[in-house]
């Protein structure tokens, strides 16, 4: 029986279809991740969909609630904004592009910092309970918006030719910088918006398909199962829980590190040739 | 909000956490930055490796061009990173 259960997940990523009895536990699979509520193929209004909406109207709401009376002795709502801000402000948007031009940025990383955190602890947080960014499509419409952000900004700062030389490193021996330039052009313009999206994605579907399967394997143990698997399950729900508390971490470490390489990339696009 | 940067008192510890947390977003930015640059180096040059191949009709040319790229990448990160 643990057997079945520890051997459920691999055939449940491959698609392999579940007990035909459906007495046998039906391990989560990648179809718990696409949730149609309205209509059906792609233009379906999916979980997803409602709770990224969900997510921006308590995410403006809470920011125009907390800093409508802004106060010199702020409020708990306004500290936390302000925290939050200053956070991104200072920490991210100065210290990564620099005192020049950083202002400029801050909204836009702002709005990419407080919206992925926000969808991503809905991952853990009843009743939702759903992370947006474990369905690849979100991911990928922020990081274009980054991708489009930067070259543009690197565009029209140094030209089109001078924004291609400056991805070559200067220093280099003369013999190898065609094939250099070659590499630095792969790199800004596929593997680092690739990277960027899918690390995202990556992390809140692996992390989400691993809750469900501790959750929901450890019910089955304990419901169905004989007096050794029952111990087996609240072990299983043990693991939930402590999964849980990870998962809020790298919750916010992916909300963070996607903002960090965002600020890195504005920063890099404008950097001044050497 | 308005900017307070300028008036605030500086404080030693503070400015130490800061640059401790500066460190520490560079080292992050650096490993994933690397990790793009090795993923990037076998994907160009392994696609021209394995064009060459047909084209020329051998077959040696893709893993070559595999490690040649490995080899790139990590020559850039080590030149970008590690040799300041």
């Amino acid at each position: 029986m643990s057997l079945h259960v520890l051997g459920a997940p691999m055939a449940g990523l491959v698609g392999a279809a579940p007990a035909a009895d459906g007495a046998g536990y039906e391990s989560p699979t990648t179809q718990e991740f696409y949730q149609p509520l309205i209509g059906d193929g792609p233009f379906a209004v999916t979980r997803a969909s409602i709770v990224i909406l969900l997510s921006v109207a308590l995410i403006g709401w809470f920011l125009v609630a907390t800093t409508r009376r802004a106060a010199i002795v702020p409020s708990k709502g306004q500290w936390v904004t302000e925290s939050v801000y200053g956070v991104v402000r200072n920490g991210l948007a100065r210290d990564i592009i620099g005192s020049h031009d950083f202002l400029r940025f801050v909204p836009l990383l702002f709005s990419l910092f407080t919206l992925i955190l926000v969808n991503n602890l809905f991952g853990i947080i009843p009743p939702v309970q759903f992370p947006t960014m474990s369905r690849i499509g979100f991911p990928i419409a922020l990081t274009l918006i980054v991708y489009v952000t930067y070259h543009y900004i690197g565009i029209r700062k140094h030209g089109l030719g001078g924004y291609f030389k400056t991805l070559v490193p200067p220093g280099l021996p003369k013999g190898i910088v065609p094939m250099i330039f070659l590499l630095e052009l792969i790199t800004f313009f596929i593997t680092r918006p690739l990277t960027l999206a899918l690390r995202l994605f990556g992390n809140m579907f692996a992390g989400h398909l691993l809750l469900l399967l501790f959750i929901t394997g450890g019910e089955y143990m304990v419901i169905h199962g004989g007096f050794g698997l029952k111990i087996a399950g609240v072990g299983s729900f043990a693991m939930a829980f402590v999964l849980t508390i990870f998962e809020a971490l790298i919750e916010f470490l992916q909300a963070y590190i996607f903002t960090l390489l965002a600020a890195t990339y504005i920063a890099g696009a404008l950097a001044d040739e050497h | 909000m308005t900017d307070h940067d300028g008036s605030t008192p500086a404080s030693p510890a503070r400015d130490a956490h800061q640059g401790y947390d500066r460190v520490a977003a560079r080292e992050t930015v650096v490993m994933y930055n690397a990790l793009a640059y090795v993923l990037a180096g076998p994907l160009t040059f392994g696609p021209i490796g394995w064009g060459l191949d047909h084209l020329l009709g051998t077959s040696f040319l893709l893993p070559l061009g595999v490690l040649a790229g490995m080899a790139l990448s990590l020559y850039l990160v080590w030149f970008r990173y590690g040799s300041q």
